[in-house]
């Protein structure tokens, strides 16, 4: 009898043990929100539960963790066009009453080429991966992330972009199946050197939330490895 | 006898001279001759902005974006300006310097304007030269975005044609200093018969835009490619 009983024991605490592990290797649960002005996180509470003594319990663990290979940003824009001088001063301007266009992240502060600016490839995603240290395997990779072709067709400088590696961004806390009628469409573009990352802007639409209404919705890849934080460098193209 | 009746004739054919070259500086706006362009620029495209947030993070944020109008170009500067009394040759009988002219400057890309036939554009007019130039119906800075009964015009004369005050409804103003505003810098859309004339009565040494003072502010519509204006001056 009391060999069971050290062997009932020995499993549990074993079984505990197991528990303690895979919580760890999930990725550190966040016991509290994570808020930078307006910025937030997820935030996890740890599941508990209280078992007697000798019981072995069997469990089917779901682990849901922030993603931090990826941050996004959404937000409204508002703007206007301008006849102005290289002082900068206006003989005439317009406010825009409504809006089509793009907002464009890249981690280039300078010399996008515009005139050059094309579909991203698998080629250059992946370039793009090994610069921010994410694993060719990775399933939340660049490369992975973005994995749509069939988004609406629009224009940057001049030139239509079709069948670039895309993805639509979430409405209403679901995905949504991507399509050219997809809402917050974001797509990968490249001019040559440079990976910009592109969102398709609506206008005032409720986003990811469910009650807030954004422009637009897009999310950048962070470098990989722990503690690197990533500056990205933000342009607009607004059709009047 | 005969010498006087050779006088009177004299006098009677230098009369009629006179009297049509003055008919026609007052009958019709006159080409600017000189143009002097001392500067032309336009606003630089603004940097971007930057945002840094850390990873796993969903960042708020609001965009502001200006940028050029692809539909518009500016012209302004000073109007010097001389009332003549000449043939046909170009031979000056006589002339009178006005170094502060009022009147009207006019642009077109019609470089024979049928003064005669000079009105208010209509909506029809203004729809053609939005189809000509490419130029959106529906953008912000559409032509009927930007005249169709913005600001005001004052009274003032084409030739022997008068416009009474905010009679063409295809009118804005252009801004002085301190922005938008309704009391200088008129700007009226007129046609004649083939082609759009965009039209500012002239505010003598006003201060604009800038700050500076200039005797007018023009606003033409264009587009990606280069057109070609051509200038007028009516000066009373």
């Amino acid at each position: 009898m009391r060999d069971h009983l050290k062997k009932y024991l020995l499993m549990a605490i074993v079984t505990l043990f197991v528990i303690i592990v895979i919580n760890n290797v999930l990725g550190d649960p966040v016991g509290t929100s994570v808020t930078s002005n307006s910025s937030s996180g997820r935030s996890d509470t740890p599941v508990n539960r209280a078992d007697e003594g000798g019981q072995i319990v069997t469990m089917l663990l779901s682990a849901t963790q922030q993603n931090y290979a990826w941050k996004a940003y959404v937000g409204n824009i508002s703007g206007g066009l301008t006849l102005d001088d290289a002082n900068e001063w206006t003989i005439y301007d317009w406010t825009l009453s409504s809006y089509t266009g793009e907002i464009f992240a890249s981690r280039a502060g300078s010399g996008i080429a515009w005139g050059s600016i094309n579909c991203s490839n698998a080629s250059r995603m992946a370039t793009e991966n090994t610069a921010l240290n994410m694993g060719s395997t990775d399933i939340d990779n660049i490369n992975n992330t973005f994995g749509e072709t069939s988004h609406a067709n629009f224009v940057v400088a001049g030139r239509t972009m079709t069948g670039c590696p895309s993805e639509a961004m979430y409405v209403n806390d679901s995905s949504q199946v991507m399509g050219a009628n997809a809402l917050f469409q974001e797509i990968i573009l490249h001019d040559g050197t440079n990976t910009v990352f592109t969102s398709v802007l609506e206008e005032n639409l409720v986003g990811y939330d469910n009650s807030s209404q954004f422009d637009f919705q897009m999310i950048v890849p962070e470098d990989d490895t722990g503690g690197v934080t990533t500056t990205y460098y933000f342009y607009a193209e607004l059709d009047s | 006898m005969k010498q006087l009746e050779k006088r009177l004739m004299i006098l009677l054919v230098l009369v009629t001279i006179s009297a049509l070259v003055i008919s026609s500086v007052i009958g019709a706006p006159a080409g600017t001759g000189t143009i002097t362009p001392t500067s032309s620029s336009r606003m630089t495209d603004p940097a971007n902005g930057q945002l840094t947030a850390e990873a796993g993070n969903v960042t708020n944020f609001d965009v502001s974006s200006i940028r050029n109008t692809n539909y518009w170009a500016g012209f302004y500067g000073d109007v010097t300006g001389t009332i003549t009394l000449e043939t046909s040759g170009g031979a000056t009988f006589y002339n009178w310097s006005d170094a502060s002219p009022t009147g009207e400057i006019y642009a077109s890309r019609d470089n024979s304007v049928t003064w005669g036939s000079i009105a208010c554009a209509s909506g029809a007019n203004v729809a053609a030269e939005e189809g000509t130039l490419n130029i959106l119906p529906t953008a912000s800075d559409s032509m009927n975005a930007t005249f169709y009964r913005v600001g005001n015009h004052s009274q003032f004369d084409v030739g022997t044609e008068s416009f009474t005050e905010d009679e063409c409804d295809y009118r804005t103003n252009a801004f002085d200093s301190s922005g938008a505003q309704i009391v200088n810098w008129d700007q009226i859309l007129l046609y004649e018969g083939s082609h759009l004339v965009y039209s500012t009565i002239i505010n003598q040494d006003t201060s604009g835009f800038d700050g500076s003072n200039y005797d007018f502010e023009l606003l033409v519509a264009t587009n990606t490619t280069i057109q070609t204006y051509y200038f007028y001056v009516e000066i009373v």
